[in-house]
């Protein structure tokens, strides 16, 4: 009795412990009638050395008894191995479909695209229910087919093909939302004979695949190879694998339209590089090719005015002036869009030089003085006795006193004031931060202050914030009343930016503004590297 | 403030107008790098626009004057 356990123990598969046989279990116990059997062999013994016949018929009782123990351990020996082998048989295919299952969980964490995982994913179902073939489906054309996905073993070639929804099992499951089991497709009524599919299906699973609460498709697996029928194990097992199939699948899709979604985007940027090139090279021409035509309109109208060609009469010269006048204006406006679009393809650079702010501020008060005097403007200037050497870019510091006054001359009516005033004095200014993106520290640097102050209409304080925005002006109306691209502030910003300093505008409406901006004394301060 | 020029000459010519260089400061890296008028003409673009200034260049490159105040015949283009 003892040896039978140890045979089944034998018969395990490896990963499964053999079984223990120990004292305590019932099998190697003897049992009462074993007992009952040894106690009357040996009072048959004594009596049969009592020459009795008792003695006798103990001991054939005793042959008999014993016989009927043996048979009837074998018996029992027997059940307890066959429920064993079941036992085992039972955890060894539980082991399999663990194994496949968690196959399936590392399957669907690698593979990348949808195709791919349900290849795989079919294959394993396949392999997991013991099927002939296996198939996934997914709800396509509007709801009214379903379409093979992928499909293994039988429906290996299947896949593509469409079923009507109404017309098969796996459409069955779809529509009802539930797990179906079908074990004889021929006479199933819920199941028409479709030759996109192969005829000797006969036995069929499906489960119903749900992704966020929808139903998108179904998991069907077919005729197993034992020639069983699939049993709700089957269904569950089938179920827990559909579950995990609507996540990877959820998961390879959103991982698909990201790659896509990136695809896109790295070809929108290159397009974007291109674009922004030819932006600049076709700057770069215009530059050229604009201001050549440009300079000679203005310098050939003023030539014309030169004395020593020849006499104009007072209209004759008022529209040579015009022309000269609007010449200059558009020159300007056309280098402001060229700088500005230099400042951002970063190729503006500074040279930088000792520049004496006393001399800069005489220079661009005297270029302006034309557009004052034509408005009879008054316009004083405020030194101080300190000097005002910085270390600044010449041209475009001009550029910036000479768009401040001759905005200050614009938005101040005839006969109004503009004063100009400089301070050498330390002022909180920021510096350059490490990273971008970092908020840039204030540190309090020598600087020269610079303020230009007009007696004009003034700014609302809602719009002090457009101020020094690109192509923004306060007055954007068709009927406004200043001309002006929206470009100069803008540039006096990046200008004086460039230089380390700040730029800023105080007003009272109705009551004018001051415009003013701070260079350091030694110039900007340049980033490490 | 007022903008005061002390008698302007009749006619100044002192400069190539379509590229807004004046001859003083073309004058001297024509010399510097020994140019011929079609040199300065390749390397500048200074008179091959309207080519006004071509006679005025021509005397600059032999004399080294950078102001006229008389005009000079037009070269045929």
């Amino acid at each position: 009795m003892i040896e039978v356990t140890r045979e089944t123990g034998a018969a395990g598969p490896p990963p499964s412990p053999p079984v223990k046989a120990g004292w305590l279990t019932g099998i190697n116990r003897p049992g009462p009638l074993t007992l009952l059997a040894i106690t009357v062999g040996w009072v048959g013994i004594y009596f049969a050395y009592q020459e009795s016949w008792l003695g006798v018929i103990l001991a054939l009782l005793c042959t008999v008894g014993g016989f009927w123990a043996t048979h009837r351990g074998r018996l029992l020996a027997g059940r307890h191995r066959a429920r064993l082998e079941a036992a085992i048989a039972a955890s060894v295919a539980r082991n399999r479909e663990l194994e496949l299952l968690r196959r399936l969980g590392s399957t669907l964490l690698d593979v990348q695209n949808s195709r791919e995982l349900l290849d795989q994913v079919v294959q394993l179902s396949a392999n997991l229910l013991l099927a002939e073939g296996a198939a996934i489906m997914l709800v396509a054309e509007e709801g009214r087919f379903l379409r093979v996905a992928a499909g293994a073993g039988l429906l290996g070639s299947a896949g593509g093909s469409l079923l009507p929804i109404d017309k098969s099992l796996a459409g069955c499951a779809v529509l009802n939302d539930e797990s179906i089991t079908s074990d004889d497709m021929e006479r199933d009524p819920r199941n028409f004979s479709i030759d996109t599919l192969p005829p000797q299906l006969d036995r069929a699973v499906c489960v119903p695949l749900r992704s966020s609460g929808v139903v998108i498709g179904a998991a069907c697996a077919y005729n197993r190879f034992d020639g069983e029928v699939f049993d709700e194990h089957d269904v569950a097992l089938l179920g827990a694998l559909g579950e995990q199939v609507a996540v990877g699948l959820d998961r390879a899709t959103m991982l698909e339209e990201t790659r896509r979604n990136e695809k896109e985007l790295a070809s929108k940027n290159r397009e974007l590089v291109r674009v922004t090139k030819l932006k600049d090279e076709f700057l770069a021409n215009m530059s050229h090719e604009l201001r050549t035509p440009l300079n000679a309109i203005i310098g050939f109208s003023e030539m014309l005015m030169m004395p020593g060609i020849g006499t104009l009469d007072e209209q004759q010269r008022d529209f040579l002036e015009s022309i000269a006048r609007n010449g200059r204006h558009l020159l300007g406006l056309i280098n402001n869009i060229l700088d500005l679009s230099k400042i951002e393809a970063g190729r503006m650079t500074v040279h930088l030089t000792r520049v004496d702010l006393r001399e800069s501020i005489q220079g661009a008060v005297t270029d302006t003085g034309s557009l004052r005097s034509a408005k009879r403007q008054e316009a004083s200037i405020d030194f101080g006795t300190e000097p005002l050497l910085v270390v600044a870019d010449h041209t475009r510091v001009r550029q910036v006193l000479i768009n401040l006054l001759s905005n200050a001359s614009k938005f101040t009516p005839e006969g109004g004031t503009v004063s100009l005033s400089a301070l050498r004095t330390p002022v909180p200014l920021p510096i350059p931060t490490d990273r971008a993106g970092d908020k840039p520290r204030l540190a309090s640097r020598d600087a020269v202050w610079v303020s230009v102050q007009d007696s004009g209409i003034g700014i609302q304080p809602e719009d002090m914030g457009k101020l020094f925005q690109v192509f923004s002006q306060v007055d954007s109306s068709s009927t406004r009343q200043q001309q002006g691209s929206g470009l100069g502030l803008a540039l006096c910003k990046q200008f004086v930016e460039m230089h380390g300093g700040t730029i800023g505008a105080e007003s009272i409406y109705g009551g004018g503004s001051t415009f003013w901006f701070i260079l350091p004394v030694d110039g900007p301060i340049r980033q490490p590297g | 403030m007022t903008d005061s020029t002390v008698n302007p000459p009749a006619v100044l010519i002192d400069r190539c107008i379509c590229r807004n260089r004046s001859f003083a400061d073309l004058l001297p890296e024509a010399r510097a790098r020994s140019w011929s008028l079609a040199d300065l003409i390749r390397e500048t673009g200074c008179g091959g626009q309207c080519g006004l200034c071509r006679p005025y260049l021509r005397v600059m490159l032999a004399n080294g004057r950078t102001a006229f105040t008389e005009l000079l015949p037009m070269e045929p283009a």
